[in-house]
């Protein structure tokens, strides 16, 4: 498995400016709609969009739906609501109507002045995922890019199982906020064996700021997710405000309708997909009790699965 | 802030709880505190947990400004108000919200297992309760909220879910919505609510049919005049 710091995603950046231009893409800008971020039209940054789409939300039927056609249409535009003063960050939607896909995305850029930290993406990040038919009036105000679906099928099987995952520092960040968090879940601990808490790390996506970890002792789901980029040391300064568990014991059901209007639940299918992210292709990773950290380097080792 | 700030409103309700923000601001101040949460054992202070609870601060994921962070606690606040009161015919409200209600601490706590929202429940003794996990972010929040020597983001968002909570515990959706019984201004006859609001200078006007809300109606929050509309448009 693959390491790869936070450098090494600024670098995919450049990489898919200079690539821009290569592939079978084809824009399209319809009359009187506002510039779209030229990022946004990258085939290499649509096709980290859709790899993302593959791993963690797309099924059989609909990557059967997708390969039914020639071409794959991106709409892409740019959406402008009044930020807060000061706040220079770029927000985008691309729709995928084959899909009956929106996906909100941002380039955040502003500062927090009570936490003395500024917020800035290196590039546009997931923001929502939504499933749902795609009104006509927002197709319209976007720049279409088209792109071969023989193309995007062979990057998609040939990258699925690419593992991207965080650097050793990041890492160890991971690795104190999990600490803090599994000591906050008021697990009795006497049950389980003695020393290191095993954890199973999601790969990472250049578009998505968030990561999925699997805690297999006390069987918990962790989400981390923020606007502040998960490289930037401030983020894990302040984990409280990014981090969601989700306790497999009792959050898990078959359907919603176990449980009409309430937001507590995953559904079976979901979950089943987060472990198969964090456990067949994540990365198993120790987490020694704080007065085992004597040796940070030794505690990085990747564990055998 | 922009100087000319001028939207209408698709969702009618989202600013109108600025007035009982100011008022709590400014208690907030005197006491040299610029944001503080009622007591999590009351229904204001309950409700006002769950409605920051749900969304999203500054540096968190898909916080887009605070005027969104807002408008989600006030929609959110009309999805328990709905569940509550306002159950569509055809329904039953144990079938959107999840529980037979009669109030909203039942709405937000949901039944044994089936809670409704995440981190908010009822105990074995009956109390109304929440995670620790809630708690501690509100914590944090308020901390973020009361660092420094002048009020910011932080402080203004939990002070309008505190505000927001505490006025529909004391006045329903009504109080919650202070425009929405206004049905003059001066001898001009209104829909209600407010549709409209620009920053509070030059007088500007977004003419046509929008009647500016007066002061001695509140009209004027938070740096912005609202506007609500003519009952028979000219």
């Amino acid at each position: 498995m693959r390491m790869y710091p936070a450098y090494r995603f600024i670098f995919l950046g450049i990489l898919v400016t200079l690539l821009s231009s290569c592939g079978s893409v084809k824009t399209t800008q319809q009359q009187g709609v506002s510039s779209v971020p030229p990022e946004l039209l990258q085939q290499s940054y649509l096709y980290e969009v859709v790899r993302h789409l593959y791993r963690w939300y797309l099924d059989e039927s609909e990557i059967e739906r997708m390969i039914e056609s020639k071409n794959f249409t991106f709409l892409v535009r740019r959406v402008e609501p009044v930020l807060d003063p000061g706040d220079h960050s770029i927000l985008g939607e691309i729709l995928i109507p084959q899909l009956d896909i929106s996906i909100k995305v941002k380039k955040a850029d502003y500062a927090i002045e009570e936490m003395d930290v500024v917020v800035k993406s290196p590039g546009f990040r997931i923001t929502h995922i939504e499933r749902g038919y795609i009104p006509v009036r927002h197709r319209l105000s976007c720049q279409a890019v088209e792109v071969n679906v023989k193309e995007m099928r062979d990057y998609l099987f040939r990258t699925r199982n690419q593992l991207d995952f965080p650097d050793t520092v990041m890492i160890e960040r991971l690795r104190q906020a999990l600490r803090k968090e599994i000591a906050k879940e008021n697990i009795s601990l006497t049950g389980l064996p003695a020393g290191d808490r095993i954890i199973h790390l999601a790969s990472l996506s250049p578009v998505a700021n968030e990561t999925w970890v699997f805690w297999e002792d006390g069987r918990k789901l962790f989400y981390f997710a923020s606007d502040i980029d998960l490289s930037n040391p401030a983020v894990w300064e302040h984990e409280t405000m990014m981090v969601r568990v989700f306790d497999l014991d009792t959050q898990v059901v078959v359907s919603p309708q176990e449980a009409p209007g309430s937001n507590r639940f995953l559904t079976r299918y979901q979950v089943s997909r987060a472990l198969f992210n964090c456990i067949v292709l994540g990365r198993r990773v120790a987490v020694p009790p704080p007065a085992a950290v004597t040796d940070i380097s030794a505690a990085e080792q990747e564990l055998p699965k | 802030m922009l100087l000319f700030d001028f939207r209408i409103a698709m969702r009618t309700n989202v600013f109108l709880l600025a007035a009982v923000m100011s008022v709590t601001a400014t208690q907030a101040q005197t006491s040299s505190t610029f944001a503080q949460l009622d007591s999590p054992n009351t229904a204001s202070g309950y409700l006002a947990r769950l409605l920051i609870n749900e969304v999203p601060f500054p540096g968190e994921r898909a916080y887009e400004s605070e005027t969104a962070t807002k408008e989600a606690m006030v929609q959110i606040l009309w999805v328990l108000h709905g569940r509550l009161t306002l159950v569509p015919a055809g329904y039953t409200q144990q079938q959107i919200a999840g529980v037979k209600a009669k109030s909203i601490i039942d709405v937000i706590t949901g039944t044994g297992e089936r809670r409704q929202c995440e981190g908010f429940y009822k105990n074995s003794a009956g109390q109304f309760v929440t995670d620790d996990r809630v708690e501690e972010r509100l914590d944090y929040l308020l901390k973020i909220a009361n660092k420094g020597n002048k009020p910011g983001r932080f402080s203004e968002l939990l002070n309008f879910g505190q505000g927001l909570a505490r006025a529909y515990v004391t006045g329903g959706i009504e109080e919650a919505d202070r425009f929405a019984n206004i049905k003059w201004v001066k001898s001009v006859a209104v829909t209600g609510r407010a549709y409209s609001w620009m920053t509070d200078v030059n007088n500007y006007h977004p003419g046509g049919n929008f009647v500016s809300i007066p002061n001695d109606m509140e009209g004027s929050l938070g740096g912005n005049r609202f506007f609500t509309l003519r009952k028979e448009p000219k």
